[in-house]
C-alpha cells in the first residue's frame, strides 16, 4: 500500500513537471515570442487597403458638372488561383473590351497579382463579378467622368492614374479638390474572404471648385472657334469672353478641342490653354495701348491729325501700313480705325520709350495677370536699357514684344470698364466659399477709356479693318490685329497671328471677346478670320444676357 | 461551520456524518470550470466556421447545442457513477471490456469514415467512439486485474494478460487508425502500472517496446512520419506537414499575455483545422492569451491533485489504481494535446478532455471522473452497504476497502514478506492501532 502511495505521488510529480513545462512554454511563446508571431499572424490574416477619398468636382457657373468623380472598380486577377485560364480569358475579354490574348496574359502572369482592368465602370464591375471566376478580385476606386465632354477641355486639365491632377484647374485647384485617401484595414479568414473591416484613417473627400464660366457662351464660343478651325485650319486658336464689369471669364475656349477622358493622342500643344499660356506678339490689337499711353501723356486727343508717309524710317527698321498708299493726313482715331503702323509708331515716338514703357506695364504686360489658373505665362518686354533704335516704333505697333491672350483681355477690359485694371477671374466658389471680386487699380481715366471705346467703333465701322461685322442692334467696338511671327531672328511672311477684340455695347460694355488664330492657312487677317467669330459669338451672348438693344 | 455540522449529525445520525472531503470539491470544481470553459470555446471556436461556411444560413450554436446537451447528459451520468458507480463497475468490468473490444472490431468492419479515419459508428445523434469506452474499460480491467492477484506487478509474466489485452485492444485502435487515442492508452496504463508497483526494470523494458513499436508505426506510415519530421524541423514545411503547428503557435503567439478577447480571434477562420476539436487550446491562447493558458493548465494540475490525492487516501487497491488510472487518463489526454499544440510534440490528434467539441470523449471523461468522485466519498459508499449486515457503522473508517479479508491477507503478506522491518507492516500494525482505538471507542 504505501509503495502505491509513493509511486502515485511520484506520477503527480511526473504530471505537474509536464504541466510547468507547458506553461513554461506557453510564456515563450506568447510572451517572448509573442510580438513577432502576431506579427506572422497579422502578415497572414489582415491586408491594409487604401480608400480613395472622393476628388471634388469642377463645375460651371451654373452648377453643372465639367469634371466628376464617379465610383469605379479596380479588376484584378490572382493569376495562381485562376483555374481554366483561356476560358476564363474567352468570357472576360468582351466584358472588358480588350484583345482575348490581353487578358489571357494577365491571367496568366508571373506572380501573384496582375491588373486586368483599371478605373472600370461599376457596370463592366458588375458584369466581371457576376462571372464568379475564382482568382477575379476588384478594388473600389473612383476615376474622373467629363459629363459635357470637350466642353473646355484644356482649361479643366487631366488628372494622371492616381487621380491627382496634372494640368489645367485639375493641377491648379489640386489642394482644393484633392480628396485624403484613407485606410482600411480588413482580417480575412483563410479562405481570403473578409470576416471584419476596421477604418485605420478615415478618407476626405476633396472640394467642388465652382467656375465662372457659362456654359451656354462657353458652348457658342467654342462653336465659333470650331467655325475658324474648319475655315482656316490654323495651328491652333484660343478665345475667351469676359464680363468687363466684374472680370469674370464667361467662356474659354480652345481649338483644336480635346476630350480629358481620353487625353492618349493628344499633344502637349493641343492640351495646352493657349489663353494663358501662349505667348504672341498681339500686332495690331496693341495699338489701342499705345494710344492710351499718347492721351494720357496728353500728346495726342483723338482728333489730332498726323501727315503720314508712305514708309517710316526709324533706325534699321522700314515701316509701312499693310495696303500700300500714298502720303496721307490721319486722326488717331483713323490711324485705330485703319490699324495705320506708320500712324502708330509714330505716336509711340511722340510718347517717348520712357513713358511708354511705364504705360505698357501699367495696363499689365510683362507680368502673369494674376488670373487662378496654373502655368500662366507672362510674356516678354524688353528693357528700356535693352531697347535699339527700332525697338519703340515697332512696340507701338504690337512687334516685338510678347503677350499672352489673357493680359490683351485684362487691357482691354480696363479699356472697356473705364480704366480698371483687375486680374480676370475664372474661379468663382471654392467648397461653399465664394471667391472674393480682384481689387482692381486705376490705369487711366474713365474720359480717356471712353474716348479709346468710341475710336474703336470705326473698326467696325465702314472702312475699318473689321467692317463686314456686325451684330443688328448692338453697337461692336474692337480691334483687329495681324502679326508676323517672329522666326529665326527676323519676321516670318508667311506664318501670321489673327486676332481680334472687341466689346459691345460699344458705350457701356456688358461683353468683351478675344479670337486669337495661331497661323491660320488662306486668309491671314484678324478682320476675316478671326473678327467673324467674334461676331458669332455676340450675336448670341448679348441677348442671351439680356442686353438692351440700343 | 462545525456547530452546523453537530447539529446536522445530531438530528440524522443515520445520514452522511462526515463532510466531503476538499478532493471530492476540487474534482468537481475543477470538472464543471473545464466543462463551462469548453461550451464557451467551442461555441467561439466553432460558431464563425459555420456562419462563414453557409453564409449565415447554418445554426451558428449547433455545436454548443450538442455540447450543453451532451454535457447534461454526461453530468447525469457522472452523478450516477459517483452515488453507485463503484458498486457496480467492478462487476461489470469483463462485459464493458468484451463490448468495447466488440465494438472495435464492429467500427472497423462498418464504421463511419471521416477524413481518411475509421472512428465512429452510427451516425447523427446516435455516433459514438468506441476508442473512448475501451480506454476506460481498459482501465477498469487493470486496476481489477492487478488488485486482485497482487503478485503479478512483480514480473513481467504476471502482467502479461494485462499487456496483451492492452496491446490487442490498441492495435486494433491503431488500425482505425488514431495513434492519439493508443498513446493516451499507453500512457494512461504506464501510469497505472508504475503506481501498481511495477519494478522499474520491468516498466523499462514495456517503455522500450512500446517506444520501438510507435516509431516503427511512424516509418510505415507516410503522413505520420511527415508529421514527425515537421515537428523536429517545423519551419522546413510550414505550409504542408507544418502547416497545422504554424497556426496553431501563430494562435498562441497573437494572443499573448492577456488575448484578443472571448470571440475575438481569428485563426479559427479556417486557419487552424479542427479549432473546435483538437485544436481548442490554441483558440484559448488566441482569445484568453497566456492567462488562460495557464488557467487551463491550473485547472487540470488541480484536477490532478484532486484525483491522485484521492487515490492515495483510497482504503483498498483496488480503488487507487482505478483513480490512479482514471485521473492519468485524463491528464495523460490533457497533456498530449497541449504538447502537440504548443509544439512540443508531434500532432497525433487528441481532443482537450471537457473542453473540445467531442460527444463521446465527454461522456467517458465525465463517467471516469464520476467514479473518482464516488472513491473520493467512497468510505460512506462503501460503509453504507456494509453497514446493513454488521450494524457497525462507525466501523467505516477501518474497513473502507470492498473486501476487507482480501486486504487484510495481502496486508499480513506483506508483512511478512518484509519480515516485520518493512513500511507496510508498521502500517498494518497503525491501522490496527487505530481499528483498535476505534473499535475501543465504539
Amino acid at each position: 500500500m504505501r509503495l502505491v502511495e509513493r509511486r502515485i505521488g511520484l506520477l503527480f510529480g511526473g504530471f505537474l513537471l509536464c504541466f510547468l513545462l507547458i506553461v513554461g512554454r506557453a510564456f515563450w511563446l506568447q510572451g517572448v515570442q509573442g510580438a513577432s508571431l502576431a506579427s506572422q499572424a497579422s502578415y497572414q490574416q489582415t491586408e491594409v487597403v487604401t480608400v480613395p477619398g472622393l476628388r471634388g468636382d469642377l463645375l460651371d457657373r451654373s452648377g453643372n458638372k465639367l469634371a466628376a468623380s464617379e465610383d469605379a472598380a479596380t479588376i484584378f486577377a490572382t493569376p495562381y488561383q485562376v483555374k481554366n485560364p483561356p476560358a476564363a480569358a474567352a468570357r472576360l475579354a468582351p466584358i472588358l473590351d480588350q484583345p482575348k490574348a490581353d487578358v489571357l496574359e494577365a491571367l496568366t502572369a508571373e506572380g501573384g497579382f496582375s491588373y486586368l482592368a483599371k478605373k472600370a465602370d461599376l457596370g463592366t464591375a458588375a458584369k466581371v463579378k457576376a462571372l464568379d471566376i475564382e482568382g477575379i478580385g476588384q478594388l473600389p476606386d473612383s476615376r474622373r467622368a467629363y459629363p459635357q465632354g470637350e466642353m473646355a477641355g484644356q482649361v479643366i486639365g487631366a488628372v494622371g492614374s492616381e487621380n491627382e491632377g496634372l494640368t489645367g484647374l485639375e493641377a491648379g485647384e489640386e489642394d482644393v479638390l484633392g480628396g485624403e485617401d484613407g485606410e482600411r484595414r480588413i482580417v480575412n479568414d483563410a479562405l481570403g474572404e473578409p470576416i471584419r473591416l476596421e477604418t485605420v484613417d478615415e478618407a476626405e473627400d476633396g472640394e467642388d471648385v465652382q467656375l465662372t464660366l457659362d456654359p451656354l457662351i462657353q458652348r457658342e464660343t467654342e462653336r465659333a472657334l470650331a467655325g475658324v478651325g474648319e475655315a482656316y485650319s490654323p495651328k491652333g486658336a484660343t478665345a475667351i469672353v469676359v464680363d468687363p464689369r466684374t472680370s469674370q471669364v464667361l467662356a474659354m475656349a480652345n481649338w483644336p478641342p480635346v476630350n480629358p477622358a481620353d487625353l492618349t493622342e493628344v499633344s502637349n500643344e493641343d492640351l495646352l490653354n493657349k489663353a494663358t499660356g501662349m505667348t504672341y506678339e498681339p500686332g495690331s490689337t496693341f495699338k489701342a495701348f499705345t494710344v492710351a499711353a499718347a492721351l494720357e501723356e496728353k500728346k495726342v486727343t483723338p482728333a489730332t491729325e498726323f501727315v503720314l508717309p508712305p514708309v517710316l524710317q526709324v533706325a534699321d527698321r522700314t515701316i509701312e501700313d499693310s495696303h500700300p498708299r500714298g502720303t496721307e493726313t490721319m486722326s488717331v482715331a483713323t490711324i485705330l480705325a485703319h490699324s495705320s503702323n506708320v500712324g502708330a509708331a509714330t505716336i509711340g515716338l511722340e510718347v517717348g520709350a520712357e513713358k511708354f514703357d511705364k504705360w505698357i506695364r501699367r495696363f499689365g504686360f510683362g507680368r502673369p495677370t494674376g488670373i487662378q489658373y496654373p502655368a500662366e505665362e507672362q510674356g516678354l518686354l524688353l528693357d528700356l536699357d535693352e531697347y535699339s533704335g527700332s525697338t519703340l516704333g515697332n512696340e507701338a505697333m504690337g512687334q516685338g514684344l510678347s503677350v499672352t491672350p489673357i493680359q490683351m483681355v485684362a487691357g482691354y477690359t480696363a479699356i472697356a470698364n473705364g480704366g480698371m485694371l483687375r486680374p480676370p477671374q475664372l474661379v468663382k466658389q471654392i467648397g461653399d466659399e465664394p471667391v472674393h471680386e480682384p481689387k482692381g487699380k486705376r490705369v487711366i481715366s474713365p474720359q480717356n477709356a471712353a474716348d479709346i471705346r468710341e475710336m474703336l467703333e470705326g473698326v467696325l465701322a465702314p472702312g475699318g479693318t473689321a467692317s463686314e461685322v456686325s451684330v443688328p442692334g448692338y453697337t461692336l467696338a474692337g480691334k483687329t490685329g495681324t502679326a508676323e511671327k517672329a522666326e529665326d531672328g527676323g519676321y516670318s511672311e508667311t506664318n501670321f497671328v489673327a486676332s481680334f477684340i472687341g466689346f459691345a455695347p460699344a458705350a457701356n460694355p456688358r461683353l468683351l471677346a478675344a479670337v486669337i488664330v495661331d497661323e491660320p492657312q488662306g486668309e491671314i487677317y484678324g478682320g476675316s478670320v478671326a473678327a467673324p467669330a467674334f461676331g458669332q459669338i455676340a450675336e448670341f451672348a448679348l441677348p442671351y444676357l439680356g442686353v438692351p438693344q440700343e | 461551520m462545525s456547530a452546523k455540522v453537530a447539529k446536522r449529525r445530531r438530528k440524522s445520525p443515520k445520514k452522511r456524518s462526515r463532510p466531503l472531503p476538499p478532493e471530492y470539491n476540487m474534482l468537481l470544481t475543477a470538472t464543471l470550470c473545464l466543462l463551462a470553459l469548453g461550451a464557451v470555446m467551442v461555441f467561439s471556436a466553432s460558431s464563425t466556421t459555420r456562419i462563414l461556411q453557409d453564409g449565415g444560413l447554418s445554426d451558428s450554436a449547433f455545436y454548443l447545442k450538442r455540447t450543453l446537451l451532451f454535457g447534461a447528459v454526461g453530468l447525469v451520468i457522472m452523478v450516477l457513477a459517483s452515488k453507485h458507480g463503484l458498486r457496480v463497475v467492478r462487476q461489470l468490468t469483463p462485459i464493458l471490456l468484451a463490448g468495447s473490444i466488440f465494438l472495435l472490431l464492429a467500427v472497423l468492419a462498418v464504421g463511419t469514415e471521416v477524413n481518411g479515419a475509421t472512428r465512429w459508428l452510427g451516425g447523427g445523434f446516435l455516433q459514438i467512439q468506441p476508442s473512448e469506452l475501451a480506454k476506460v474499460a481498459l482501465i477498469l480491467y487493470g486496476a481489477d486485474l492487478l488488485a486482485q492477484k497482487p503478485k503479478r506487478v512483480r514480473s513481467l509474466e504476471g502482467l502479461m494478460p494485462f499487456l496483451l489485452v492492452v496491446g490487442a485492444s490498441s492495435l486494433l485502435i491503431m488500425l482505425q487508425p488514431d495513434m492519439g487515442t493508443t498513446m493516451v492508452i499507453a500512457f494512461s496504463v504506464g501510469a497505472t502500472l508504475v503506481a501498481a508497483g511495477v519494478r522499474p526494470a520491468d516498466l523499462g523494458k514495456i517503455g522500450l517496446v512500446i517506444g520501438v513499436l510507435a516509431l516503427l508505426m511512424a516509418v510505415v506510415e507516410p503522413y505520420r512520419m511527415a508529421r514527425l519530421t515537421s515537428f523536429l524541423n517545423p519551419s522546413a514545411d510550414a505550409a504542408g506537414a507544418g502547416f497545422q503547428a504554424a497556426q496553431a503557435k501563430i494562435a498562441l503567439g497573437s494572443g499573448g499575455i492577456f488575448g484578443e478577447g472571448l470571440g475575438n480571434g481569428v485563426q479559427k477562420a479556417f486557419y487552424l483545422p479542427e479549432a473546435h476539436t483538437d485544436m481548442i487550446t490554441a483558440v484559448i491562447g488566441e482569445e484568453l492569451g497566456l492567462v488562460g493558458i495557464a488557467g487551463v493548465v491550473g485547472l487540470f494540475a488541480m484536477f490532478g491533485y484532486a484525483g491522485l490525492k484521492t487515490a492515495q487516501k483510497a482504503k483498498d487497491v483496488y480503488s487507487k489504481l482505478l483513480v490512479t488510472g482514471l485521473t492519468s487518463l485524463v491528464l495523460v489526454q490533457a497533456i498530449i494535446n497541449l504538447f502537440a499544440v504548443m509544439g512540443m510534440a508531434p500532432l497525433t490528434g487528441v481532443p482537450l478532455p471537457f473542453v473540445s467539441y467531442g460527444n463521446s470523449s465527454l461522456m467517458a471523461s465525465l463517467f471516469a471522473v464520476g467514479l473518482i468522485l464516488n472513491v473520493a466519498r467512497g468510505g460512506a459508499a462503501a460503509s453504507a452497504r456494509r453497514a446493513t449486515p454488521t450494524g457497525a457503522g462507525k466501523l467505516r473508517a477501518i474497513d473502507g476497502g470492498r473486501s476487507p479479508a482480501r486486504e487484510r491477507s495481502r496486508a499480513n503478506g506483506a508483512r511478512k514478506a518484509k519480515s516485520g522491518g518493512g513500511g507496510g507492516g508498521n502500517r498494518g500494525a497503525r491501522r490496527a492501532r487505530h481499528g483498535g482505538r476505534r473499535r475501543a471507542s465504539g
